[in-house]
């Protein structure tokens, strides 16, 4: 019996016969029509009806695999100006935020009388600069894609902030973020 | 495989333009999207115009600001790509929008889409 997943994005079905199976990472395998590749592990869903495929990453910090996360949370900031910190994220109680993607935009018509660097601060402390802009300066806009699992904040209960250097004096820095909570 | 689905839409008017609407009983799972921003668009005089993906009724990507009154935008254009399964709609039957919190003038923002329906 076949169960309907999401694997990595595409609708795919997996056998109950899979269910417990491990692909190693070096290993591509024709099964029952249904191409698997790479690093995978085949967990039940629930008896006899099939399972989930499992994407599987190598921490080379833990010595440990991690399960690939999704994205569940989503969140913006409109127009931001002012000097100092913006809480963009502020995670529910007990739990971290994991920064997985953004995009960063700032349009043409912004400015500021001193250079400002916009960057994402892990509560007091940056970790990221997005934008820096002139007192003139081009349209930006770019999608920021972290690579696996993303940026897991440093503790629980930290806040992602965005944080200008200076005011921009027109316009202003919009950010959209997502990633997960855990 | 699944063929991706792609929506293309222009939205200059303020309000809802809709981007995508799923078949019935379904609901949009978006992988990705890109953001364009003509030369020659325009704000009217003292509006800070928004612009923004909505679904059923909840800003969920800012996609672009146009915040100095009767400025003039330079070109913009960004693609992005969602990681894992994307953003998938809270419920079916509902629709992605544009949605402009005022009017561009002239020009507006154009948005394609891409994913599936499940």
């Amino acid at each position: 019996m076949a169960k309907k997943i999401l694997f990595q994005g595409v609708p795919q079905q997996v056998l109950s016969e899979q269910v417990g199976a491990v692909y190693p990472e070096s290993l591509s395998k024709q099964d029952s029509g249904q191409l698997v590749i790479g690093a995978q592990v085949v967990v039940p869903y629930s008896p006899g009806t099939g399972g989930f495929v499992m994407p599987v990453l190598y921490n080379t910090l833990s010595l440990k695999e991690e399960s690939q996360r999704t994205p569940t949370f989503f969140k913006f900031l409109g127009v931001t100006s002012a000097s100092g910190s913006t809480a963009l994220w502020t995670p529910t109680a007990g739990k971290r935020f994991r920064l997985m993607g953004g995009t960063i935009i700032v349009p043409s018509t912004s400015t500021s009388a001193a250079n400002v660097v916009s960057s994402l601060l892990d509560s007091a402390t940056g970790f990221m600069n997005v934008a820096a802009i002139g007192t003139t300066t081009g349209g930006i806009a770019y999608n920021l894609s972290l690579p696996a699992n993303g940026y897991l904040s440093s503790a629980v209960g930290n806040v992602l902030n965005l944080n200008n250097s200076a005011a921009y004096t027109a316009g202003g820095i919009t950010i959209s973020v997502w990633g997960t909570e855990e | 495989m699944k063929s991706l689905i792609v929506k293309r839409v222009g939205a200059i008017a303020a309000g809802d333009t809709v981007l995508w609407t799923p078949s019935a009983g379904l609901r949009v799972q978006l992988l990705g999207y890109s953001v364009g921003v003509p030369q020659a668009t325009t704000a009217a005089p003292n509006v800070s115009n928004s612009s923004y993906i909505r679904d059923n009724g909840v800003d969920i990507f800012d996609i672009f600001d146009m915040s100095t009154a009767a400025a003039t935008s330079v070109p913009l254009a960004y693609s992005v790509a969602l990681e894992g399964n994307g953003y998938i709609q809270g419920a079916d039957n509902t629709s992605l929008v544009i949605h402009n919190v005022y009017a561009y003038t002239t020009g507006g923002v154009v948005v394609t889409a891409w994913g599936y329906e499940i």
